[in-house]
């Protein structure tokens, strides 16, 4: 059997090789005993490799760094383990530290979640403030055109309808003074809901004018969107949401399946973000209706009545509302009796109840 | 063994063989896995040169073994590097989406193509990084060839896959490895595929022809219940037919596997160093199945784990009574996030035993090198490259 075999990194020259142990590892060739050594190294730059299990593979720093020593032979084997003091040290395949590898992710890993925590809404804040509201424009264009597609509902658009909408939008705006022109519009839908996109587009599906009782009621529900609008939360969102995906999937990577988990985390992190969104722009119904002298508690009702009773059974983590019964007791606290005009008299509700009948 | 060069007696074929333990394999994953859990995923890039140091340094040509020289440092250097150039590359594909998004709802799908071809750039990159880091005698495997070049090839040859209905493969995968093995450079000595679109395309297109009938006699069974008031004798054996050639896809897989794997490793040449391999066709059929029967176990024990579990909060749910909130604890959170990562990172080890391991070791022990005098004695050459390309397909992978 050959005791050892040396590759001098340079070509791919096998050679069998005799050792020499003197005050430096010395390598000859067996086919010129006595000439020159191949290569000597000392014993301290000797550092252990990758080698197949039958054998120790070892290279030397001072040495081209694909030069290989392969020792076969138990004796010499155990020779280079005992002369040679460095042969884990740097330079070498020695094993890595999983300590501190686990303790230099987990501070990487709590630093990542504390920029999402923390650093994400700081950033979307300063941001939206920065941004020129023109910007809105095309980033709610963009999402206009999926919103479409993807509720593929008619805008509902009968003249009297329309006339009833505009007016009840006009007084808004009259007190609420957005800085973007807002656009509401009536889409068929079977969803009781209402939202407001970057750029002051205000969808109003049209069952949620079905569900309505009072004027007041669809007003304070604009009125919340208009706080949206005026607070750009659809843009933060945007900015948030991006940001945080991209440093919760730079920890995951390819952890197979990680992407729910994610997943989740990105909703309980958005939710908790927009809970505070969802209150303040309560807090700026309550001021608009108040300043058009109209009750602020028909929103909390009207609410009430579509998702109260189903948001006992939603975990309210994921929920992106504020608790409904906390919601609807802050209106009903703030709440005023009516000194201003209705804002619609009862025909023009009619019209505007059935914007979608032709 | 291996005879010094001046010998002239025409060599055997050098035997290639595997020694790696599969036990050894199973505990280096698992562990990783692990690892994995606890580090965040940051754990991947080590494990990841783990596995390869294990194939490799258990890789014998010729009596001597290969030796993988990457660390998982490199591989993290790599990924930063390449986050700080995607950052900025996906700002800019959102914008430009934007931008389409307003003439057309859905428009920006078709960018979707250019970050497919830039996954194929990163292939290449990182495909170049393993090379560098392999090392023979002393001497490592290397790369030339620009990456933009095989991401081009690779997504023209794509565009014929769709019209073809997968006709156009054999010649895609056989122009995409020819242009890779013809840029591979063993020290100075240059490497090519002596193999053929064609021969491939004789070895696998029977499973071709089988692997798309059950997709026809399926449909042809639905479009003849459609059609009749009661279901016709004809439509009911086409679909039985139907599901029993979906039972035999594994089988068909592993068996085209199996072929492509000996036609690609039976054409690889270095100089006048020739690879014969003779994988047998059903080789692999043992593996996939496996890998089947254990994914089913895992995810049949995931389902019991999260029922349970569901059933836990519903019971404790109803104690409180109909007026409380219904809030899915925290502790309830954690356990349903807990068993969706631990059924994520069994699957990942199932992965990397079986359609990893297992591959290599049967392809390995299936190969032989003629004429291994050829590479007896190669001047090195070759530059190492970063780990950037194996970065970039880290990056790429998760984002999209």
């Amino acid at each position: 059997m050959e005791a050892a075999v040396f590759f001098d990194g340079l070509s791919s020259r096998r050679r069998v090789v005799r050792l020499s142990f003197a005050d430096r590892l010395e390598i000859f060739g067996v086919e010129a005993p006595d000439g020159a050594p191949l290569a000597s190294w000392p014993y301290d730059a000797v550092r252990r490799v990758d080698g197949p299990a039958n054998a120790l593979r070892v290279s030397c720093t001072t040495a081209p760094p694909l030069a290989r020593l392969e020792l076969r032979d138990p004796s010499a084997r155990a020779d280079i383990l005992r002369l040679c003091p460095a042969l884990d040290g740097p330079g070498g395949a020695g094993t890595v530290s999983v300590w501190r590898i686990a303790v230099a992710s987990l501070a990487a890993g709590v630093a990542i979640i504390a920029m999402a925590w923390f650093g994400m809404p700081l950033l979307a804040n300063q941001l939206a403030e920065m941004m020129p509201y023109s910007w809105e424009k095309p980033l709610g264009e963009a999402v206009d055109g999926q919103v479409r597609t993807l509720l593929a509902g008619h805008a509902c658009e009968s003249p009297p309808g329309i006339a009833a909408l505009k007016k009840l939008v006009g007084q808004l705006q009259g007190v609420a003074d957005l800085p973007i022109a807002p656009d509401p519009v009536v889409l068929q839908s079977g969803v009781p809901n209402a939202f407001a996109l970057p750029g002051g587009r205000i969808y109003v599906l049209s069952t949620l004018l079905t569900v309505s009782q009072t004027p007041d009621e669809l007003a304070g529900v604009l009125a919340h969107e208009f706080g949206h609008v005026t607070h750009r939360d659809g843009l933060r969102r945007v900015i948030r949401d991006g940001g945080t995906s991209f440093l919760i999937g730079l920890m995951f990577g390819d952890v197979t399946g990680a992407g729910a988990v994610l997943m989740a985390g990105r909703m309980v992190l958005s939710a908790a973000y927009s809970r505070a969104d969802e209150e303040r722009a309560d807090a700026f119904a309550v001021s608009v209706m108040h300043r058009l002298g109209r009750p602020a508690a028909p929103l909390g009702s009207l609410l009430h009545r579509i998702i109260g009773s189903a948001d006992d059974m939603v975990s309210s983590v994921l929920h992106d509302h504020p608790l409904m019964a906390d919601r609807k007791a802050r209106l009903e606290a703030e709440d005023i009796p009516p000194t201003g005009p209705a804002l619609l008299d009862a025909s023009e509700w009619q019209s505007l109840k059935h914007i979608c009948n032709r | 063994m291996i005879m010094p060069a001046t010998s002239t007696v025409p060599a055997a074929p050098a035997l290639v063989s595997f020694t790696g333990r599969n036990g050894d394999f199973r505990r280096l994953v698992v562990r990783g896995a692990v690892l994995e859990l606890v580090t965040f995923g940051f754990y991947r890039f080590w494990l990841t040169t783990d596995t390869r140091r294990h194939l490799w340094s258990h890789t014998e040509i010729a009596g001597d073994a290969l030796e993988y020289t990457g660390r998982g440092r490199e591989l993290l250097f790599g990924f930063l590097i390449a986050l700080a150039v995607l950052g900025p590359i996906f700002l800019v594909y959102f914008l430009i989406g934007l931008e389409a998004e307003r003439i057309k709802a859905f428009a920006s799908l078709p960018l979707y193509l250019f970050l497919f071809a830039f996954g194929q750039f990163a292939a290449y990159r990182a495909r170049r990084y393993r090379l560098t880091r392999t090392v023979w005698r002393g001497v490592r495997f290397w790369m030339t060839g620009s990456g933009w070049s095989y991401a081009w090839r690779s997504m023209l040859w794509g565009l014929l896959l769709v019209p073809s209905i997968g006709l156009a493969y054999p010649w895609r995968t056989a122009a995409l490895e020819r242009f890779k093995l013809r840029h591979t450079l063993y020290g100075n000595l240059p490497g090519r595929l002596d193999a053929t679109g064609g021969q491939l395309f004789g070895r696998i297109w029977w499973i071709w022809l089988l692997g798309l009938l059950p997709f026809l006699l399926f449909a042809g069974g639905l479009v003849a219940n459609l059609f009749a008031s009661h279901p016709p004798a004809a439509a009911i054996v086409a679909m039985l037919l139907g599901t029993a050639l979906l039972i035999a896809l594994p089988f068909l897989h592993a068996i085209r596997r199996a072929r492509e794997w000996a036609w690609w490793a039976g054409g690889i040449r270095f100089g006048s160093v020739t690879v014969t391999c003779d994988l047998r066709s059903g080789s692999l059929i043992g593996v996939y199945w496996a890998l089947i029967g254990f994914s089913a176990l895992v995810f049949f024990a995931f389902a019991a784990v999260a029922g349970g579990l569901t059933a836990v909060l519903v019971a404790g749910m109803h104690v409180r009574g109909p007026v409380s909130v219904g809030q899915v604890p925290i502790w309830g959170m954690a356990a349903y996030a807990v068993s969706y990562l631990l059924l994520g990172v069994a699957l990942g080890v199932l992965a990397r035993i079986y359609t990893l391991q297992r591959v290599w070791q049967r392809v390995v022990r299936a190969c032989a090198v003629i004429n291994i005098e050829g590479a007896a004695d190669v001047t090195a050459a070759g530059e190492l490259v970063s780990g950037f390309g194996e970065g970039l397909a880290d990056g790429l992978d998760f984002g999209f």
